[in-house]
């Protein structure tokens, strides 16, 4: 990991003299990556995130972090003054943050009296240079953020258009199938490959970082936005990858390229358990005389809807097809009935697929 | 690898912990190599029966963090209604807005990007002082605690004995 464990971070402040500038400090971050803002935009409900935090907040669950009020992406607005904030800030960061540890370094080795009173004077000469220094960093940050705004301006107009075809797109990507979901990428210059669930992520996690990057006053190029995804690919994709292989969660299940025989191997034992279990619960209904450990009793038709009576082979062997074609969790089982039960299961699935 | 949001907003959580930690609570990555996995110790909050004990735990952080929360789980022994046996603990701030596997969390209740490990170590703390027993992980115990709160609190002071190694 080439990272090393030490961030610049607002605790820097809190063992100098001006450890005031901590919650200063603290303000200028997004509550969400931590890091200064970088491209800040409000919510409609006033808090402020990074556009990439923030869009990828929405996209995740439509929500702002800070107080769950539901938000849209099309609401968000920039905060330029924040970002100016954050750009004075930074300038002045190492610079005041140098005179804060200096002064600490002449406090702590200093004696008192005379001798402090020297020091006292030497740190305010500094000081008083530092500020001119500081006064011309600004100027020039100044005289640089005029530069990159006109820059940005003649950029933006090509850029806004990629944002707005890659909403457009967004709009119908939850339903349109593979191949042309996979076309799609391919025609943005985007990796088509993997599973559904993944392009869909991954054309999201796109659409995030060219939006973001629609709004930023230093856009960068595709390329290094090719490589963003890239990243994003090696580590949540693959994590996307290892889940729905997994059979982790539920949605899985609804994968169009769900293994369901896989799936019903490798529970095996689980629904043959289940369905002992079932059987036992059953018996003693409609068999009051009988023992429940005879395995060879015909099972109750009291859940079927039709009547029919269905015998004990009819009986296993639609729970395993119902298996196969489609596991659904416990208790889905016990409503239908064991002769109808793989259609309408079945029919329920292509439902659910074609509502997304 | 190329350093993610993930790791670089783990990076300052964790600097911030070490800088600024909160009473009786460490926490930190298990090794440089992987920022995901962090283990924490608690100290068992005063005037509880857990009083006195000091409780490792591990967390494992999903690549998406943090739009997603990282899971908990005890690596000692703790009896609690809202800890599983497993160690796993089950609290609403470790659960993502979208899934509720209780049906009873509200939503400010639960996991946001805006929460950090400092703030789920505070609460599992407070959680070891005030469990929870409208949806127990372990039943047992929240029926010990319910029911019979002196047995409960002698079961939990000799684990807390025995993972000391003093008894």
């Amino acid at each position: 990991m080439d990272s090393s464990f030490d961030v610049p971070d607002p605790s820097d402040w809190l063992e100098t003299p001006v450890s005031q500038l901590a919650p200063v400090e603290q303000a200028l971050r997004c509550q969400v990556c931590k890091d200064f803002f970088d491209t800040p935009m409000i919510t409609s409900c006033s808090h402020t995130f990074c556009s990439l935090c923030i869009r990828r907040c929405l996209t995740n669950d439509g929500r702002c972090p800070t107080c769950r009020a539901q938000d849209q992406e099309m609401k968000l607005r920039p905060n330029s003054i924040v970002q100016e904030l954050v750009d004075a800030f930074q300038t002045a960061r190492p610079v005041i943050l140098q005179l804060g540890k200096d002064a600490k370094a002449s406090r702590d080795s200093g004696g008192r009296g005379k001798k402090r009173k020297v020091d006292d004077t030497d740190f305010e000469e500094d000081e008083e240079d530092e500020e001119d220094e500081e006064d011309e960093g600004v100027e020039n940050t100044r005289s640089e953020r005029r530069k990159t705004r006109s820059q940005c301006k003649s950029h933006s107009t090509s850029h806004e258009m990629i944002m707005a075809q890659a909403v457009d797109d967004d709009k119908d990507g939850d339903f349109q199938p593979d191949n042309a979901l996979r076309k799609k990428l391919s025609d943005l210059g985007i990796p088509n490959g993997g599973p559904r669930a993944l392009l869909i992520r991954r054309h999201t996690e796109w659409i995030n970082l060219v939006n973001a990057n629609c709004d930023s006053r230093r856009p960068r190029t595709k390329r290094e936005l090719l490589h963003e995804l890239d990243v994003w690919d090696k580590t949540q994709g693959r994590q996307i990858l290892n889940s729905s292989s997994g059979g982790v969660s539920s949605s899985s299940v609804m994968n169009k390229d769900f293994d369901g025989a896989a799936w019903a191997a490798s529970h095996d034992n689980e629904f043959q358990s289940l369905i002992a279990r079932a059987r036992g619960k059953a018996k003693p209904k409609t068999e009051d005389a009988g023992g429940t450990d005879q395995p060879d009793v015909p099972a109750p038709d009291h859940a079927s809807g039709n009547g029919s009576r269905p015998d004990e082979s009819s009986l296993s062997k639609a729970h395993t097809e119902g298996i196969n074609h489609l596991p659904l969790p416990n208790g889905v089982n016990d409503h239908l009935s064991p002769n109808d039960q793989a259609p309408p299961m079945q029919a329920s699935f292509v439902d659910l697929e074609a509502e997304g | 690898m190329a350093s993610t949001i993930a790791s670089r907003r783990l990076f300052h959580e964790y600097k911030l912990l070490t800088s600024n930690p909160p009473d009786g609570i460490t926490a930190g990555p298990v090794s440089e190599d992987d920022i995901f996995l962090w283990e924490a110790l608690i100290q068992g909050p005063d005037g509880t029966p857990f009083e006195g004990g000091i409780f490792p735990a591990e967390l494992k952080f999903p690549k998406d963090y943090p739009l997603n929360p990282p899971s908990m789980r005890f690596t000692s022994e703790v009896w609690h209604p809202n800890v599983y046996p497993t160690g796993l603990v089950c609290i609403s701030i470790l659960h993502a807005p979208g899934d509720d596997p209780n049906h009873y969390e509200k939503a400010s209740e639960r996991w946001s990007p805006i929460q950090s490990v400092e703030k789920i170590l505070i609460s599992v703390m407070s959680m070891l002082a005030e469990p929870n027993d409208e949806s127990p992980a372990n039943i047992e115990a929240a029926k010990m605690w319910r029911d019979r709160r002196e047995e409960f609190e002698r079961v939990v002071r000799e684990g807390v004995r025995r993972s000391l190694g003093v008894s």
